[in-house]
């Protein structure tokens, strides 16, 4: 069986982690910037039928609480899909490690 | 003493092996894709939108009041409470879990403000804003659930 080359191993494993990270990261940072816009347009909206006497305190007070409501949601889609990236980056890692077993055994033991 | 060797070092051995099959299995931090969840939130979405278009369009008559229409709420709640309850029943789900106890909270603020309007019902003034912060909500909830598909089709 031929050696395992450790530290190759290990460069290996942080690209591949790092790829993942690289290539996903910037579209879950738009996604969240692009909805939080939204919502702050919106609650434009609700001020500004306060101020002309369409809505009563106590509507703006249900509005207001629905768009934190949405606001929260966001955020928790943002931290899952934070944790599938770091599950994706991991798993990937993991793919470096045993492919090299499976290659330094010559067959698929893992 | 030989044989006392060898079953210690097979345990070793065993264990050993143990620990790399497991370091060298994939992890799971999410929950998986549940169709059901997807195809319910899609649906429940449809009908909130239908409702207050509906709603728009009926303000300032009795059909737009919300004694008239409670039949929507008890229907989404009821819809919700189902999605919630598979949810919580799925390993790692904690999150979407919480996004539904979020919808319910969003629904019933809206019994809330549309029984505040009284006969005014849901003008255009609520129901713009409205719509574009439940159709933030519905759309946070089904992007986490399609990405738990994980980059398969």
């Amino acid at each position: 069986m031929p050696a395992i080359d450790t530290r190759q191993i290990g460069k290996n494993m942080i690209g591949a982690a790092s790829g993942v990270f690289k290539d996903q990261w910037p579209d879950i940072q738009d996604y969240a910037e692009s909805e939080f816009r939204k919502l702050a347009d919106s609650l434009t909206m609700v001020v500004d039928g306060v101020a002309a006497g369409k809505i009563t305190a106590k509507g703006a007070k249900a509005l207001i609480n629905i768009h934190k409501n949405s606001a929260k949601t966001v955020m928790l889609t943002v931290e899952g899909m934070g944790l599938l990236l770091v599950e994706a980056a991991i798993n990937a890692a993991i793919k470096v490690v045993r492919d090299a077993i499976n290659t330094a055994a010559g067959l698929v033991i893992l | 003493m030989d044989r006392l060797f060898y079953k210690k070092h097979h345990s070793c051995l065993a264990m050993l092996l143990c620990v790399l099959l497991s370091a060298c299995s994939e992890i799971t931090l999410v929950g998986q894709y549940d169709e059901v969840i997807d195809q319910g939130v899609t649906r429940l979405h449809r009908e909130t939108t239908a409702f207050l278009l509906d709603m728009e369009y009926k303000a300032g008559t009795p059909e737009g009041e919300f004694i008239a229409n409670t039949g929507f709420y008890i229907g989404a709640l009821s819809d919700i409470a189902s999605l919630k309850l598979r949810a919580s029943n799925t390993p790692q789900n904690n999150l979407t879990s919480q996004q539904l106890q979020l919808l319910e909270d969003s629904i019933r603020e809206l019994m809330v403000l549309h029984e505040a309007q009284e006969d005014l019902g849901l003008i255009e003034a609520i129901t713009r804003p409205l719509q574009t912060a439940m159709d933030v909500q519905f759309g946070a909830i089904l992007k986490l659930e399609i990405a738990k598909k994980r980059g398969i089709e």
